[in-house]
């Protein structure tokens, strides 16, 4: 049985007066790829934000090998090893590519690694080590989630959360992002994969967390949920329009 | 539901109580410096509540108010002095440019967003700062003018009477300012700048029209500003070019903060307290534009809602009819 | 007007849009990091400026050095910049108005601070000495040695600090604060700390202009309000937030300044400077060069 890297329980998250979390409990093991899937607006990120520490929750804990991480701050959980690839890139617009991904080694731990790290992903998406000196506000879209993804892998991490890196994007370069996700998850790399498709994520994830309207309403293993009525009435209904 | 209590009955008339009262205050203070502190603390009162119209109410950060108050003490008193008209007058004519100054930074003001307004308003308080030095022949230079010409009444001034005759000219602006922003602020075209300033876009598609609202606001709060300037240069006696100074507007802007901006009461209590308070550091002379700015810095810290956000603490809120009223720093 | 006359415009603007460029940037950084405009960069340099006089000439320590003294008093002032970050800054980070009570709390400061120096070196107007005596001459023209070195050295001050942004990891974590706060703090930077350090570097630039502008005028305590007002116009000129652009806005408004002094005197040259204010603001609200908001 994997170690449990991750493990967040009963967590309740408010913004103001609204409760956007509540009751949130799931379970991420060693070298395992979970998925968070539901319909956009529903809390996905918001967990994702209160892992990374951007958001405090008001109840509920979050424990990271086995250590209650809740009053940690951002930097700490960095230094831990938990990375965040946000929604819709978030990159530092008017930084070259290469100053981007540095940054993704900001904390001294990953720094020292930087260099081989940097390899990797040139390796891995070899497009951006010819745009390295090119601004990032200069770049598409598609290439800036390889920076954005890229970024994250810089980090050396112990999670990688990655939020939506499909959307928005071409068809051609989602197949490439698709195939960078499976080839980090095969690695042993642990992965959050937050997605609205149901397609990427029952490919990429091993369990998934249905979330809707802050809460989590289905978990299980991807086969069993595709049979799982309301997966199927949120994929068709997204379908359906 | 609780029968009616005294304190309810008082509330239901605490205009006619107010107005009693300041009748009977000069009946009841002999000693005229203590008369002198309430003099000057209506006439702050009412500066504040009118600097706490653009800064509180309307939401605009304006930081050059002073201005309006100096400009029309100085107007006031070059006109009074030029002309050798009688302070009835010129008071008028003060408040008159100062309205117009009002409307002219009121301009560029509607152009602009968020720390630009403030930067235009600061730079135009500290140009007349400036004008006042540089215009020496108009304004008597860095030591001001002073000998100013006071009230008069069926020929004799004011001086005669101790501090009382000045104390009802104050009372009189007082009482006429006091509720004449009162009531622009619970009309509906207070409501419509409260409506502007939390919902802009619905407020619009409703016909509110932003430019017209500032033109008033900044009109009305520069003329009352502009008043209360020539009052305290007739009463005063002397005009210079601190009165645009940033300590005194410091001085006043904390009355403002203390009071808690866009509340209505607020800056006028706090007006009342500052004042007694200030002069019982005043032997501490110019250590109390240390007190007053770092009473701002404290509020702002700690209590951004000022007085105003403490009286809710008190029993004052379990009143029937008392509105909570939006707090700007909050 | 003869050509003699308009390029010793040119240097004395020069020498003056140097130090209006150490108060702007300062600003521009703070805007571009904190989102905040420090109001209390006027009274800062004017606190650099008397704290200079107090050491140099009351504690007589320019016998040391003179060098010495600038060192002491930077390192002084950028501590001072910390500690002013922690008190009037960061209990208001987070608050939706923050733009509103940053004014009240810097503004607040600089009234503290300029009637402080009031109090402790009372109203009669100090000097600075200048660091080197003595004027060069060249084709006519007559400069001080002391003002030279003030634009060198304020060339080699602006280059080390853009060194420092683009060339040094930290440089880097500021940097990336400005353009994408939310990313940075996913990155692990320090947030907080890079507003420190902000405001700590603005500090001290206005420390450094403190000093230049103490040695060629007379030392008040409101020599600092001047100053203040300029650079104002300066970052609505250039922009708040774009660097080049500030730099460049420096020098336009001091040619604009020393110009209009020559024309119309030195009291209207203000009010010039104002009117093209409001001028460019109803033209172009967000700047001439800046982002718009």
């Amino acid at each position: 049985m994997r170690s449990l890297l991750l493990e967040i329980q009963e967590l309740s998250v408010w913004y103001g007066e609204f409760e956007v979390l509540r009751n949130i409990s799931l379970e991420l093991r060693s070298g395992e790829s979970i998925g968070l899937f539901g319909p956009n607006g529903h809390g996905k990120t918001t967990i994702l934000k209160t892992i990374s520490g951007l958001l405090r929750p008001k109840g509920g804990n979050i424990f990271f090998k086995g250590k209650n991480i809740n009053g940690l701050s951002p930097r700490e959980r960095v230094e831990l090893g938990i990375i965040q690839v946000p929604q819709g890139h978030q990159l530092f617009p008017r930084m070259t590519v290469l100053e981007n991904l540095m940054l993704g080694a900001y904390v001294a731990t990953a720094w020292r690694k930087r260099k081989e790290n940097l390899e990797k992903v040139f390796s891995i998406f070899p497009e951006l080590e010819k745009k390295k000196q090119q601004a990032c506000s200069t770049l598409s879209g598609g290439e800036r989630q390889m920076v954005a993804i890229g970024r994250g892998l810089m980090g050396d991490a112990q999670i990688l959360m990655l939020d939506e890196p499909s959307t928005g994007l071409a068809p051609k370069v989602i197949e490439k992002v698709i195939e960078v996700v499976r080839k980090i998850r095969d690695l042993g790399q642990s992965l959050i994969l937050v997605e609205q498709n149901a397609e990427y994520v029952l490919d990429l994830t091993e369990r998934i967390y249905l979330i809707e309207s802050g809460e989590v309403v289905a978990k299980g293993v991807g086969q069993d949920l595709l049979s799982n009525d309301r997966i199927k009435e949120v994929y068709f209904g997204r379908v359906g329009g | 539901m609780r029968g009616k209590s005294i304190f309810e009955l008082i509330y239901k008339i605490r205009w006619l109580v107010l107005f009693a009262i300041l009748v009977a205050v000069p009946l009841l203070i002999s000693n005229p410096y203590l008369l002198h502190l309430i003099i000057l603390s209506l006439m702050y009162s009412v500066l504040a509540a009118s600097w706490n119209l653009t800064l509180g109410y309307l939401g605009v950060f304006n930081f050059g108010h002073i201005a309006f108050f100096a400009i029309g003490a100085y107007a006031s008193a070059i006109f009074g002095r030029t002309f050798g008209v009688t302070p009835w007058l010129t008071m008028f004519f003060g408040a008159g440019v100062a309205a117009v100054s009002g409307v002219l930074i009121c301009l560029p003001v509607l152009r602009l967003k968020g720390v630009y307004v403030a930067l235009i308003t600061y730079a135009f308080s500290e140009l007349g700062h400036y004008s006042a030095y540089g215009l020496s022949d108009l304004t008597g230079g860095s030591s001001g003018l002073v000998g100013l010409s006071t009230f008069h009444i069926l020929g004799s001034t004011f001086d005669r009477f101790g501090e009382v005759g000045y104390y009802y000219v104050a009372a009189c602006l007082f009482v006429t300012f006091i509720p004449t922003m009162w009531w622009l602020i619970k009309s509906n075209f207070g409501l419509s700048i409260i409506a502007l300033r939390d919902a802009p876009n619905y407020a619009i598609s409703r016909g509110v029209s932003k430019a017209r609202q500032h033109l008033l606001i900044f009109l009305v709060s520069a003329f009352i500003a502009g008043i209360m300037g020539a009052f305290s240069a007739h009463y005063n006696r002397v005009v210079y070019p601190g009165l645009f100074g940033m300590g005194y507007s410091c001085d006043v802007l904390s009355m403002v903060i203390l009071g808690g901006p866009g509340t209505f009461y607020g800056p006028i209590v706090a007006a009342f307290l500052l004042t007694f308070l200030i002069d019982f550091m005043q032997g501490l002379g110019p250590y109390r534009f240390l007190i007053s700015s770092t009473l701002i810095i404290l509020v702002v810290i700690f209590r951004p809602g000022g007085l105003s956000s403490l009286l809710e603490i008190v029993k004052l809120r379990k009143f029937k009819g008392i509105r909570q009223e939006e707090n700007l720093l909050e | 007007m003869n050509l003699y006359q308009i390029i010793a415009i040119v240097i004395s603007a020069i020498i003056l849009g140097s130090i209006y460029a150490l108060i702007a940037v300062g600003l521009s950084l703070c805007w571009g990091t904190i989102r905040i405009f420090n109001f209390a960069q006027g009274a800062l340099l004017m606190l650099s400026a008397y704290l200079t006089w107090y050491f140099a000439v009351s504690l007589n320590m320019l016998q040391f050095s003179y060098l010495v003294v600038i060192i002491i008093i930077c390192s002084v002032m950028f501590g001072i910049g910390l500690v002013l970050e922690k008190v009037l800054v960061e209990p208001i980070i987070g608050r939706s108005n923050i733009v509103v009570l940053a004014i009240l709390t810097t503004l607040s400061a600089s009234i503290f601070l300029q009637n402080s120096v009031l109090l402790i070196f009372g109203p009669r107007s100090k000097q600075l000495p200048k660091t080197i005596e003595g004027v060069a001459k060249f084709g006519g023209q007559v400069i001080g040695y002391h003002e030279l070195l003030i634009v060198v050295l304020t060339l080699f001050i602006l280059l080390g600090f853009r060194f420092f942004l683009k060339k040094t990891k930290v440089g880097m974590a500021l940097r990336s604060v400005e353009q994408n706060r939310e990313a940075a703090l996913l990155m692990g930077i320090n947030v907080s700390w890079v507003y420190s350090l902000a405001f700590g570097i603005s500090t001290l630039m206005a420390a450094l202009g403190g000093i230049m502008i103490g040695s060629i005028y007379t030392l008040t305590p409101t020599i600092g309000e001047a100053p203040l007002l300029k650079a104002f116009i300066i970052v609505v000129l250039g922009g708040l937030g774009s660097f080049e652009g500030t730099i460049l806005a420096c020098y336009v408004v001091a040619i604009i300044e020393a110009f209009s002094t020559y024309f119309v005197g030195l009291f209207w040259s203000p009010i010039i400077l104002f009117a093209l204010m409001i001028l460019i603001l109803i033209l172009r609200p967000s700047g001439l060069l800046g982002e718009a908001e």
